[in-house]
């Protein structure tokens, strides 16, 4: 039996749902589905007046994996994980590794460390949709 | 048979939760989308018992839902 099945840093990012819900005057929005896992995201962005990202939204229909990925651009006080113009949007191309830190850098993710589809597809999905609505 | 929503986690996570308690269980669209849709659903767990089933493995199943939900929401 696994005690944890995520890290709780992970659960605790998809329970805390920050960003949840819809922006009243959205500039841009878009809906992107998963047909692999069915998740489904819908994200509000409101833009100033340099097109930067003033306001940030999403609704999301889809596993804690997921949850947390969109939880995560609100909830980081990061200003790489928060992004600031539609051209700092972009979505990782290299495996995700599920490593613990400490064990990060020293090799390549073996297979069944990186998240692969579609644990990976839930992580970027609400990436993508936000590429959609800044597109 | 027995399809089920658990309130505030996603239906394949508490899949994946079954399975570290060695219960396997379908979990998502379950090839109905449109019904989905319909019902404003993300997906049920389906639960199906057969023959070589016994009492241990319900066990296992309501032990694996409660960790869930205990863990997850």
């Amino acid at each position: 039996m696994s005690e944890q099945l995520y890290q709780e840093r992970i659960v605790a990012l998809a329970k805390a749902k920050t960003g949840a819900g819809k922006l009243a005057s959205p500039t841009k929005s878009a809906r992107r589905d998963n047909p692999l896992c069915g998740d489904r995201v819908t994200i509000d962005v409101k833009l100033d007046g340099q097109g930067r990202i003033a306001e940030i939204a999403q609704q999301v229909r889809g596993c804690l994996l997921c949850q947390a990925s969109a939880s995560r651009w609100r909830g980081s006080r990061s200003a790489a994980m928060r992004p600031a113009s539609p051209r700092s949007v972009t979505t990782p191309s290299a495996p995700l590794d599920a490593r613990p830190a400490s064990r990060r850098g020293r090799s390549p993710p073996s297979p069944r460390c990186a998240i692969t589809s579609p644990a990976r597809s839930a992580c970027l999905l609400p990436f993508e949709a936000l590429k959609d609505a800044l597109s | 048979m027995v399809s089920f929503q658990l309130e505030g986690v996603h239906p394949h996570d508490v899949a994946q939760t079954l399975d570290s308690f060695g219960v396997a269980v379908r979990a998502g669209h379950h090839c109905a989308q449109p019904l989905m849709d319909r019902f404003d659903l993300d997906g049920t767990t389906r639960v199906s018992i057969a023959p070589y089933n016994d009492n241990t493995d319900i066990d296992a199943l309501l032990i694996g839902v409660k960790h869930a939900a205990k863990t997850l929401r």
